[in-house]
């Protein structure tokens, strides 16, 4: 189906061109959500509220970029704010067992997340990888994740982020080096 | 950095090539539905509580607004009245014969 069109009949409100659109973009925001918050319940929520925003703002696409450019922004901005989110609760988490309330865990910040997508012999080395990229700062990890774990192009990454192909390169050589600091950091204190 | 880290660390940031796309849920059009048409019941619901409970307010205050007229209109009857008894030497309430 032609993006003008099937932009037109969701405006519309149609209902198998959502269904087609969702169809379409779903393993491609799952996988980009999921490499984010690295937890695949939370991971599904977002995806859900990604499609529904999608939805619900389609009237305000403008038809400046490729509607796919703009459900990518959709799901690292929602994925962002869920982190923040996560972030804010385990500081309230740790205050509040500071008070002695031991109902309160915290979950252990080690690495976890295992990506269905990785080949099993790396498996163990892409949980160190996958817990040092949630380390970097937002603009890093948007980089590397939708180059390296969404296999976008720069020219691509540069439109989802609007920035340009140059900042695109240059988050990328900041975030390798700061993953290669924090993996130093991580294989001193547990080789 | 000796060279075991430096191969170990290389080793990791190459864990992540040809990773594959993970995929979906393949119900996910239906969950959307599902949510988007709870959400636009509870907005409804929501709505109806909410007018209920504006419409009672209105009907209350109009109750004390009505009330408040009626009094200020009665004591100001009175206050005449009484004006025009003290001003002929008429007490309304006591006669002396």
């Amino acid at each position: 189906m032609e993006e003008l069109q099937l932009i037109s009949l969701i405006q519309k409100k149609d209902e198998n061109a959502f269904r087609y659109l969702v169809e379409t973009y779903n393993d491609k925001v799952f996988n980009t959500v999921l490499s984010f918050v690295q937890q695949v319940e939370d991971a599904e929520d977002i995806c859900q509220e990604v499609f529904i925003e999608v939805y619900q703002s389609i009237d305000k696409f403008k038809n400046e970029s490729k509607i796919y450019t703009w459900i990518y922004r959709i799901a690292v901005s929602k994925s962002l704010d869920h982190l923040k989110s996560k972030k804010r609760k385990k500081r309230f988490a740790f205050l509040q067992s500071l008070f002695g309330n031991e109902g309160i865990s915290l979950a252990a910040d080690k690495p976890h997340f295992d990506h269905p997508g990785v080949q099993l012999e790396n498996k163990e080395h892409s949980k160190v990888l996958f817990y040092a990229i949630s380390k970097l700062p937002e603009k890093q990890q948007t980089a590397f994740t939708l180059t390296k774990v969404e296999g976008l192009s720069y020219a691509e990454v540069s439109e989802i982020m609007e920035v340009s192909v140059s900042s695109v390169e240059s988050l990328l050589f900041r975030a390798n080096q700061n993953l290669r600091t924090l993996l130093e950091n991580y294989y001193q204190k547990n080789l | 950095m000796n060279n075991h880290l430096e191969n170990k660390i290389d080793k990791t940031l190459q864990s992540i090539d040809g990773i594959e796309r993970a995929t979906g849920n393949p119900f996910l059009y239906g969950k959307i539905m599902n949510k988007m048409n709870a959400d636009r019941k509870a907005i409804v619901y929501t709505g109806k509580v909410v007018f209920r409970y504006a419409f009672l307010i209105l009907v209350l205050a109009g109750i004390n607004f009505f009330t408040l007229y009626k009094k200020e209109k009665s004591t100001k009857e009175k206050m005449i009245s009484e004006a025009f008894a003290s001003e002929y030497f008429i007490n309304s309430k006591t006669f002396e014969y």
